[in-house]
């Protein structure tokens, strides 16, 4: 597998999914910039097959909110607890992850974890990573993938 | 006539997701139950009659397979309509469910309206 | 047969049987047709941008010309003429990409998003669609029938989605 692909892989995953289920607009690239302690949701989730890997994503929280908003139905003023934000964002980490993985080549059966809430996103090592701008925020995401060739 | 509907899936606000779906697509008292895994499904099911389940695949416990082969297994609840509605969108797990015994696959992420018409067929060809 | 135009930000509902309800050259833009069988009502939206934020003053002054004003209005005319949102069946077309091939503001795919997200925190669910692309659209509406047909630069009119027999569905005991 190239190295690009899995990073264009990763876009186009995060795209289709953001779209159809969260009526949610991808801007392109995230600014250069962002801070890496902005408060966010994030979520991991493994997967094993071939390849098997990890999935983190960290959503800012502005972004989070609507993305849920938008998932659950509700208006802005109704407001949401942040268990709901969060399992919303785990949803979608899985669902990222499950168009990832569509998009594999082979016929393949990948098993997916349950996706985990995490206090904090930015893997300490990371082969791919993608920041998409959702207008309100961003979402990140980084992917390892084992026995990764160079 | 009041359907009652099985959604099982380990994400909440999946279930809540799918539940909207079924409430605005314009089921009239429909009744919804709910479980997080295929043990607990299956529990459900030998209390109650459902008249459709849909079900996820990769869940913690009793992942979505082994549920539908616990059905279909069953002389009873083999006869109880099952949609998958997965992240696996390969065509290889499509297929193995469906000969497993399910009628209807939807794949994750979806339009409201695909899991709306996929529904309304498999429902249509159970109690025509 | 009369033929009401609706233009660009701009918006018409009808409950007469004879009235046909078209709206022309949609390219980014979004045309939402809206019918009720029973009460004989249609309604067509055509919508220019997605959110009223950008601009309140122009919300204020049309309604039409954004997707979070228009189509709240355009439901709010329809029960207005005696519609049921519960009967009512939506279809839309448009959200091409005809003067920006590139993608790069996206306004017409923004629009379809916009649409989606309000029609789902709204409880309602779409019978058709024919969106994105890169050609203008021509859409007209039958209030009598509840025929939606469209049509593309030289290309010959089709419809979309017709109306559902009645008692097809599963969901309905006879509504």
């Amino acid at each position: 597998m190239l190295e690009n692909h899995w990073e264009q892989m990763l876009s186009t995953a995060a795209e289709q999914v953001l779209e159809t289920m969260f009526f949610a607009a991808v801007y392109g690239p995230a600014p250069e910039g962002e801070p890496a302690d902005a408060p966010r949701f994030a979520a991991r989730l493994g997967f094993e097959g071939t390849p098997s890997g990890i999935l983190t994503i960290g959503v800012s929280r502005p972004a989070a909110h609507t993305l849920a908003a938008n998932f659950l139905a509700v208006d802005g003023e109704d407001g949401l607890t942040d268990a709901q934000v969060g399992g919303v964002v785990c949803e979608l980490a899985n669902m990222i992850c499950g168009a990832l993985l569509s998009h594999v080549e082979g016929e393949e059966h990948f098993r997916l974890s349950s996706p985990e809430l995490l206090p904090d996103a930015a893997p300490a090592a990371c082969q791919h990573h993608q920041s998409l701008d959702l207008g309100d925020g961003t979402l990140d995401l980084w992917l390892a993938v084992e026995n990764h060739a160079a | 006539m009041a359907f009652r509907i099985l959604i099982v899936d380990d994400s909440p606000v999946m279930r809540a997701f799918i539940r909207r779906i079924m409430l605005v697509s314009g089921i009239e008292a429909a009744e919804f139950l709910e479980a997080s895994d295929g043990r607990e499904a299956l529990g459900m099911l030998r209390q109650q009659w459902v008249d459709v389940v849909l079900t996820d695949i990769n869940m913690p416990g009793m992942d979505g397979e082994q549920f539908v082969r616990c059905l279909e297994a069953d002389d009873l609840l083999r006869s109880v309509p099952v949609v998958v509605v997965s992240t696996d969108a390969t065509e290889g797990r499509m297929h193995q469910m469906l000969s497993l015994g399910a009628r209807g696959y939807v794949k994750k992420p979806f339009l409201p309206e695909t899991l709306r018409e996929e529904l309304e067929r498999v429902l249509g060809e159970a109690y025509a | 047969m009369i033929n009401l135009v609706v233009g660009v930000a701009d918006c018409q509902v009808s409950n007469q049987r004879e009235d046909v309800l078209v709206t022309y050259a949609l390219g980014s833009c979004i045309a939402v047709a809206i019918h009720d069988p029973v009460a004989g009502v249609g309604g067509l939206l055509h919508y220019m941008l997605p959110e009223s934020a950008i601009s309140p003053a122009k919300a204020g002054e049309n309604p039409y010309m954004f997707a979070d004003t228009g189509i709240p209005l355009l439901f709010r005319r329809s029960y207005e003429c005696g519609a049921d949102k519960r009967r009512l069946v939506v279809r839309v077309a448009g959200g091409a990409q005809v003067m920006d091939p590139e993608g790069v503001f996206n306004i017409g795919k923004r629009n379809y998003l916009a649409l989606r997200k309000i029609l789902w925190k709204a409880g309602v669910l779409l019978q058709g669609e024919d969106v994105g692309g890169n050609l203008s659209r021509t859409v007209r509406l039958e209030v009598g029938s509840g025929r939606f047909w469209l049509r593309g630069p030289g290309s010959l009119e089709k419809e979309l989605a017709p109306p559902a027999p009645k008692g097809a569905s599963p969901w309905h005991s006879g509504s």
